[in-house]
């Protein structure tokens, strides 16, 4: 308590007029902000030391007549969030851009041109997640945009394009392996000088699936199961954050024991995606032993989740107001055995993995990201982590139990990509320690599992943020009657990736893929690197196997 | 029956992911990884689509990727097999009725048609994530089919 | 390097489990595939209006309604099991639908559909309407024909209804409250 009050005296005191600030609740702030202001206040928060979470543009234009952009912002060391709301001409939605007082906030302003068409004025602006054959003024996200009209506008071009692709027309693009490792289709220009890496492009969105304007015809109790769709790692994680976001809005009491169930699973999630983690890293530095045994480990957390849940991955227990199916103590006795196994195998593995002499020195003193440009591009999770920032939403943001267990942050300082890989290794120790905290709670704890008995009050804003394993999830949502209006997902890797330039400015083009795979992006396939050679303006097509010499 | 397809020859599968959430392909790795290890089976993972004889296709093929899943089909010597894994890839899952994709293999299918590139046996992997037994059965069946159809 | 990766496959031993020559690692928690059961469906719909991903799906086709399992789009969540009132959807730990017939991802039923005494459309099933019937004879109510048109023409009727209800009240004159 109280935690709002001194960020609503800071704001004050550095010029922000009083009248236009609501306290929500006692963590969170809204801020009404002209236009013509926005970048002096964007640049007085980051001054004051706030991190941009995320940036939401809403079609508000049949709920008050206006677009608006809500920028959230985080006061970490106070626990508080900050939201910033600026509303745009219905008729040509312009906004000043703010990248050059808030660098981190560059693909937001791109997207929210490609997905709503709100113009930014004083930058360059590119598609960033839309096809570039995708119809110029059609903008997805717009309330008037319907998904069947996109169809009908897109579907054909679609069908188009891929004849015209079979024509061979496009030369570019690698017959790719996709890598065993890391699955998603995703593809980086890497430009080198010799062997050094000059610069990085990242040409993505290839899974862009259309969630959020899918949700929007979705009622309350089906979107989490979408939610956890975004992502087949970290989903659960995703469903969480939604479910939150929903209670934030409609101020919905979560019961206890859903509280610990959820901490329990967001846990066991963490702990299977930092072993995939550590897999991959071996079997990109071409130590396949230790990939091999990572996952054999690893499939005892897949088999305790399906024994928590009913499922493997996709754990489908959240509803809005808590969970939908109970754990009983035979599971529970299950789950702390299988923690047991793990605390025995997990150090043995380490051994034989991580801490080799050759692994290690393969690790250290590559991929630096130093603590400024961490901040500057408000990195996320183990990332940030790794960089000296000791950030974590489970500690500064409490959410389901974690207000009332203890646990350490682990945070190294070096900013390489072993500092990276020991925070995602101590960070095992510290989940197991929480799954069986949350073990001994649920023994005691009891109560329903969910509160179902709300009301939908149309027009809220919420905000849901989870510490996945990759960093911070953050949903922004904004309530209607029967379905979210806007639902906004912003996922760790999208404000992790263009760190990437500053992690790999001058790196070794062998350390490269190493490199990307550490800040663990949840797509990527780094076998698919473009290399232009800026000497001889050639371009070649490389894997990563033949890039690492393995 | 089974053992006698899979012990002709050894099958090399290649991974084509089509705009999926992930979490088929960790359930493919997982088949590749020590406690399921399909390469028991003589299923072999390999890097490249003209090596292959079985596409492991996951994803409701989003528009972005089409391009590169209509080459990387092409690239296949055939009989070409294609596996499609997981709700996405069988019927769209949970985002059919969204934009930017075409809703899964059967779709894809038919723009393969019209193009002149034909896919000789396709398999079906449902579930949402497909599990690794699922997908071991899958590549079994398909191959059952293939060998027995080919020659 | 060596010895440690050794002591440690040691340790960890065979880990393999021979599918399918040995049975899966399945929990009897699996949310499994659905079996259907065409004879208790009614086609009441129910499981339409849950399932996240539209994998069970209603549909008229001439006279009949078609209620269909897609299970090649189920996402299994089980949701339409817990929301079907008749037990036609049982929940398995059942992964096995792989196949090579597209068709066989399907599971349908096709039920009589009943017409709209007014205006003769189909709006429900035989089975569901006779359901209703057999329910309310036995709480000792009889049907309206009213009940029995389909939504359309219920919405007219009620409206009718009511037009002729506030033409009776103005010409006797009384003024209604709500204007
Ligand atoms: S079928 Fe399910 S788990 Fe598999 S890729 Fe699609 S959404 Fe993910
Ligand atoms: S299990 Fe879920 S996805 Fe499958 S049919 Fe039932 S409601 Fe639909
Ligand atoms: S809910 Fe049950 S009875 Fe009703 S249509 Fe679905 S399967 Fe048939």
């Amino acid at each position: 308590m109280g935690s709002a009050a001194r960020v609503l005296e800071t704001l004050v005191s550095s010029g922000i007029d009083r009248s236009r600030i609501e306290v929500l609740d006692d963590r969170t702030l809204l801020v009404e902000v002209p236009r013509n202001e926005l970048r002096n206040v964007v640049a007085t928060l980051r001054r004051l030391g706030a991190r941009p979470r995320t940036m939401a543009a809403c079609d508000d234009r049949s709920r008050d007549g206006v677009y608006r952009l809500l920028y959230v912002y985080a006061f970490d060391d106070l626990g508080t969030t900050t939201i910033l709301s600026v509303a745009l001409d219905p008729r040509k939605p312009v906004a000043p851009t703010v990248i050059d007082v808030d660098p981190a906030l560059d693909w937001y302003e791109l997207e929210a041109w490609d997905l709503m068409g709100i113009e930014f004025e004083g930058r360059k602006l590119r598609r960033l997640i839309l096809p570039e054959d995708w119809p110029s003024n059609l903008h997805p996200l717009r309330k008037d945009v319907s998904i069947e009209e996109m169809k009908k506008l897109y579907k054909p071009l679609a069908t188009w394009r891929g004849l015209e692709i079979g024509a061979d027309s496009v030369a570019l693009i690698p017959v790719g392996p996709y890598h065993p490792a890391l699955h998603e289709p995703e593809l980086f220009v890497l430009y080198l000088r010799g062997e050094k890496v000059v610069d990085i492009d990242y040409l993505g969105f290839m899974v862009h699936r259309g969630i959020e304007k899918l949700a929007e015809s979705m009622t309350y109790d089906k979107v989490p199961f979408i939610a956890e769709r975004i992502c087949g790692i970290c989903g659960y994680a995703h469903s969480v954050a939604y479910c939150q976001a929903v209670e934030h809005a409609l101020r919905i009491e979560v019961p206890d024991r859903a509280r610990y169930i959820r901490t329990l699973l967001l846990e066991v999630e963490r702990i299977h995606s930092h072993l995939l983690w550590i897999g991959v890293a071996c079997h990109l530095l071409g130590f396949d032993t230790g990939f091999m045994h990572t996952w054999r480990i690893r499939e005892k957390v897949m088999v305790l989740a399906e024994k928590l849940t009913g499922s493997r991955k996709m754990y489908g227990i959240n509803i809005v107001g808590g969970v939908r199916m109970d754990i009983d103590s035979d599971k529970l006795s299950y789950a702390e055995k299988v923690i047991e196994e793990l605390r025995r195998e997990v150090p043995r593995l380490i051994s034989a993995t991580i801490s080799v002499p050759q692994v290690r020195k393969r690790l250290s003193g590559t991929g630096i990201l130093e603590k400024s440009d961490a901040t500057r591009y408000a990195v996320v999770g183990p990332t940030a982590r790794g960089s000296g920032v000791p950030i974590d939403v489970r500690k500064d943001h409490p959410y389901a139990a974690y207000g009332e267990l203890s646990f350490r942050v682990p945070t190294y300082s070096e900013g390489d990509n072993m500092a990276r890989t020991m925070v995602r290794v101590e960070e095992l120790e510290e989940s197991f320690s929480i799954v069986e905290q949350t073990i001994d709670a649920l023994r005691k704890v009891g109560g329903w599992i969910a509160n179902e008995e709300y009301e939908i009050v149309p027009g809220r804003l919420g905000i849901g943020s989870v510490e996945a394993p990759r960093g911070e999830d953050i949903h922004v949502l904004i309530t209607d009657r029967t379905t979210p209006y806007r639902w906004r997902v912003r996922a760790p890797t999208y404000q992790n990736l263009p760190a990437l330039r500053a992690m790999l400015r001058d790196c070794d083009l062998a350390d490269a893929p190493l490199t990307i795979a550490s800040i663990d992006p949840c797509f990527s396939c780094t076998d698919r690197i473009l290399i232009l050679d800026l000497r001889t303006g050639g371009v070649t097509i490389r894997s990563v196997r033949k890039v690492v010499g393995g | 029956m089974l053992s006698m397809a899979l012990s002709r020859r050894s099958i090399w599968v290649f991974h084509l992911n089509t705009g999926s959430c992930n979490g088929c392909d960790i359930e493919i790795l997982d088949a590749l990884t020590p406690v399921h290890d399909v390469e028991r089976l003589g299923i072999k993972l390999v890097a490249s689509p003209r090596h292959a004889d079985v596409a492991l296709l996951t994803g409701p093929v989003t528009v972005k990727t089409l391009p590169m899943v209509v080459r990387a089909l092409r690239a296949m010597p055939r009989p070409r097999a294609v596996l499609a894994i997981g709700a996405c890839a069988c019927g769209g899952g949970i985002w059919h009725y969204s934009y930017p994709h075409l809703g899964g293999f059967e779709n894809l299918r038919k723009l393969l048609d019209s193009m002149g590139i034909v896919i000789d046996v396709v398999g079906y992997v449902p579930g949402c994530p497909a599990r690794p037994e699922a997908i071991i059965d899958g590549i079994i069946k398909l191959v059952t089919r293939k060998e027995g159809g080919s020659r | 390097m060596i010895h440690r990766i050794l002591a440690l496959a040691l340790k960890s031993g065979v880990a393999t489990v021979r599918y399918p020559r040995q049975p899966p690692i399945l929990t009897e928690e699996f949310r499994g595939f659905l079996v259907f059961d065409p004879t208790k469906c009614v086609g009441c719909g129910a499981c339409t209006r849950v399932c996240p991903a539209n994998a069970m799906n209603l549909e008229i086709r001439g006279n009949e309604i078609v209620v269909e399992y897609f299970a090649g789009r189920c996402i299994l969540c089980h949701l339409c099991f817990y929301a079907c009132p008749f037990g036609a959807l049982v929940a398995t730990t059942s992964f096995d639908r792989t196949t090579t017939n597209f068709e066989d991802l399907f599971d349908r039923v096709a039920h009589e559909g009943a017409a709209c005494p007014s205006c003769g459309s189909i709006h429900a099933t035989k089975r569901l309407i006779q359901f209703v019937d057999l329910v309310l004879k036995s709480e000792g109510i009889e049907i309206e024909d009213r009940l029995r048109l389909c939504p359309e023409c219920r919405r007219i009727e009620a409206l009718r209804a009511l037009n002729a209800f506030r033409i009776g009240m103005e010409r006797e004159g009384v003024e209604h409250g709500v204007e």
